[in-house]
């Protein structure tokens, strides 16, 4: 692409502002549902892309990255310098310099954001600026004179409010009369900082001393309660729990509906197209796949929409000062906090939520063990397992399923401890962090927030599991095995009888007989007679191997191969299909799940790497595939060792 | 530490940001630290003159960045960022 | 090899899917083929300032 735009989009505008001034709620509020987001090329930061109309003529809008300053050396500085200075665009897109800048500010905290205008004018870009937050400001009584600003500046100044849409609509008309701001801004930090201060003199209006005790004294006692040692964490862990409850509750509704829809849809395609490999491929390999995704949509959206709303209300700053408190000494900050807590619906987002770590080794760290965080697909398996370990004690069940959660966070902070002190060694520095006013949460930005991550778990995850799930199948049903020797006896013995439901029974028996048989004989099964005795020294008998292969498309997948392998079918709802799990046999008679297996199993999951889209996303945000073969590595050492020692320990002491 | 124009005026004492009391302003003295963190800071409302209330000590430190005329911001530090922050206290 | 149902015009259908889906997967790994177009002056980590 040579233009400077796609031929319809007459012009590219760029929004610039310091964080938490409501840039995105502006953006959205212009753009609507039209945006896309993508990536700065060369950068770990988000590029977000949308439209918006001036003069009846459609531009390009560019979210950029929230900045205190644009001379600092992060990141997020350096990618804002490049874009106004024409040399970065985001992906797809050519690099020019934008054709309108409009600068956000936020009206409660006037002069340092004019700083920031006054860098900006440097670029003598046709520029507007945005007062947002007016509404706050005038309920704090807080003044300012737009046409002052205006004047002093020789650019158009609107003062809005994003959130409320108060005079958002005069945006557009000030954006077709921007100009080149003609204010002598100077060239240094400290010339932006004085002209700052003179400026906000100029337009400010003077206030009582006490303007804003009030509002001062209510956050401050908040504040503190929030940092409190001992009560910011009850705090913390409360509001945490509740955020689990919610999603485990709440998610379990769309979950229910998600399965009967694919379930149905498999039914359909069974029935609608003729027998044969295509229809078994769709209804087994494809249904079975995206429905093994898409179910994970409800906790992976529920999540993201409670930490947005929580975000929103200026909470979470505060907590990651009581969260880094419980990460320093395992080499990780509070910046880690929402990337790891957000993994454990998906570690495929919590990676990508790493880039907003500022230290480089921080973040890095936090890829690597992001993963421990016991994500949704291992809920399945966990739920299998603490039911087989403890089937008439709930307590029990709960117990051990809470615990797996801990395991995996403590796994986690250790590993990251390791990775802190050999190859990513260096103290990272303490965190600065900005406390925003705290608010009502905003409903609307963490519905759309919740829409966009969860859109992106669908292409990224979606893709990979399918495929997976395609080649699984194709393994799994080749090459083509005749009917087991024993069900050739027992259909026999069918025809030779005239009660109808022994013939039933007889029928039913060879059926899962032939299906044990056809695994076993498959490409799959012989790939998982040759691995077994890999996992021997773990208790794994073949069945069992081939169940965590399976899990390497998507963990959730072993309930329902062990259910095909053991049952001859998929129903794993069905309690005679638990209880035959529950039950199974191995080739040489012995219980699958015997109490050592079990918890060694259990141990395997909580620890093991077994998500390829993890390891895709972790080399592409980590810069290097050797990243991903690290945690690979690192993560099935510990989960195949641990395991052992489990289980080999349990077997020793007579206890499994 | 404050770079005094007039070289007949006692220097004003400035202290660390973590020895101011709570509930006591101050305002931020120019330090010749040009460490990264001091340009962020600097950036994020704690640059020289900036008069700042303390809200919380210890770890974090929370201080409040007030404006004039007005609003102003609130900062969290860690507390070894806070001990390197030299302040005037005001009174 | 023994048992595949060569003669089966389905399966040559879902093998040829399958293999697609391997494409798909190899292809993640392999080293990401950069444009060689714009070299931008974009620096992060050195002190290079606009």
């Amino acid at each position: 692409m040579n233009e400077a735009a796609k031929p319809e989009l007459a012009g590219r505008i760029a929004l610039l502002g310091n964080p938490n001034v409501g840039k995105t709620t502006l953006f959205n509020r212009l753009s609507g549902s039209r945006h896309k987001t993508s990536n700065f090329p060369g950068t770990t930061q988000e590029a977000v892309l949308g439209r918006i109309t001036v003069d009846g003529v459609e531009h390009q809008l560019v979210d950029l990255p929230g900045i205190y300053a644009l001379n600092l050396d992060s990141s997020e500085s350096s990618v804002c310098r490049a874009v106004l200075n024409g040399n970065l665009a985001p992906e797809g897109e050519a690099p020019a310099k934008p054709d309108t800048l409009v600068v956000v500010a936020d009206s409660t905290n006037l002069l340092r954001n004019l700083a920031l205008v006054a860098e900006a004018a440097r670029f003598k870009l046709p520029t507007v600026v945005v007062l947002n937050m007016v509404d706050l400001a005038r309920r704090r009584g807080i003044h300012a004179d737009e046409s002052r600003l205006s004047e002093i500046l020789g650019c158009p100044v609107v003062a809005m409010s994003a959130k409320s849409g108060e005079n958002v609509d005069s945006l557009s008309g000030a954006i077709a009369k921007a100009t080149p701001p003609t204010a002598a801004v100077g060239d240094s930090e400290a010339d932006a900082e004085r002209w700052a201060d003179e400026t906000y003199s100029a337009i400010a209006a003077p206030a009582p001393e006490d303007i804003d005790d009030d509002h001062d004294a209510l956050t401050d006692r908040l504040d503190r309660a929030f940092t409190h040692p001992v009560l910011g964490i009850i705090a913390f862990a409360a509001i945490m729990t509740g955020l689990f409850w919610v999603i485990f509750s709440l998610a379990a509704y769309p979950m229910d509906w998600i399965d009967a829809i694919f379930a149905n849809l498999g039914g359909w395609v069974e029935a609608t197209l003729p027998e044969g490999a295509i229809r078994d491929l769709l209804a087994n390999g494809v249904v079975a796949g995206i429905g093994g995704t898409v179910i994970f949509l409800p906790q992976i959206c529920l999540l993201f929409l409670l930490i947005s709303l929580l975000e929103s209300t200026g909470y979470l700053a505060r907590a990651a000062f009581v969260i880094d408190r419980v990460m320093r000494p395992f080499g990780l900050s509070g910046h880690s906090f929402v990337p790891l807590l957000s993994s454990h619906a998906c570690a495929l987002p919590g990676i990508m939520a790493c880039r907003a770590i500022p230290d480089r080794r921080d973040r890095l760290a936090t890829i690597l063990v992001a993963p421990f965080m016991s994500c949704s697909a291992r809920i399945p398996v966990y739920v299998l397992l603490v039911v087989i370990l403890f089937p008439e004690s709930p307590t029990m069940q709960a117990v051990a399923f809470a615990g797996c959660y801990v395991i995996g966070g403590l796994a986690g902070l250790l590993s990251a401890l390791i990775a802190r002190r050999s190859f990513l060694k260096g103290k990272s520095s303490g965190m600065a962090l900005e406390l925003p006013s705290y608010r009502a949460p905003d409903l609307v930005l963490s519905l759309k927030t919740s829409a966009e991550r969860g859109w992106v778990f669908l292409k990224k995850a979606g893709t990979v599991i399918l495929a997976i799930s395609i080649l699984l199948w194709w393994l799994g049903a080749y090459p083509n095995v005749g009917p087991a020797p024993e069900s050739e006896a027992l259909r026999t013995q069918a025809a030779l009888v005239s009660d109808s439901e022994q013939i039933a029974a007889l029928e039913a028996e060879a059926d899962t007989l032939d299906q044990r048989y056809a695994t076993q004989r498959s490409y799959l099964g012989r790939i998982g007679s040759t691995i077994q005795p890999v996992f021997a020294p773990l208790g794994y008998d073949r069945q069992l191997t081939i169940g965590v292969m399976a899990s390497f498309a998507a963990r959730e997948v072993f309930a329902t191969t062990m259910a095909v392998q053991v049952a001859g079918t998929e129903e794993i709802e069905d309690e005679g299909v638990q209880n035959a799990i529950a039950t199974a046999e191995r080739d040489d008679g012995t219980p699958v799940f015997t109490t050592a297996t079990s918890w060694s199993l259990l141990i395997y999951y909580i620890l093991a790497m077994q998500c390829l889209p993890t390891l895709v996303v972790t080399a592409r945000e980590a810069g290097g595939a050797k990243w991903a073969f690290l945690q690979l590595a690192w993560m099935c050492g510990t989960a195949y060792i641990s395991a052992m020692i489990v289980y080999q320990t349990l077997r020793a002491t007579g206890l499994g | 530490m404050v770079s005094a124009s007039d070289p007949t005026q006692p220097q004003p004492v400035t202290i660390p940001l973590t020895q101011l009391q709570r509930g006591r302003k101050g305002r931020i003295a120019l330090s010749d630290e040009a460490s990264p963190d001091s340009a962020m800071l600097r950036a994020m409302g704690l640059k020289p003159q900036a008069e700042v209330r303390i809200c919380r000590l210890g770890q974090p430190c929370i201080v409040a960045v007030k404006n004039q005329c007005g609003g102003g911001c609130r900062i969290g530090l860690d507390r070894s960022i806070a001990d390197r922050v030299m302040v005037c206290p005001a009174d | 090899m023994p048992n595949l149902p060569l003669s089966d015009w389905q399966f040559w259908i879902v093998t040829a899917l399958a293999l697609g889906a391997l494409w798909i997967l190899i292809r993640m790994f392999l080293p990401k083929k950069k444009p060689k177009g714009r070299r931008t002056t974009l620096t992060v980590s050195a002190k290079r300032r606009q």
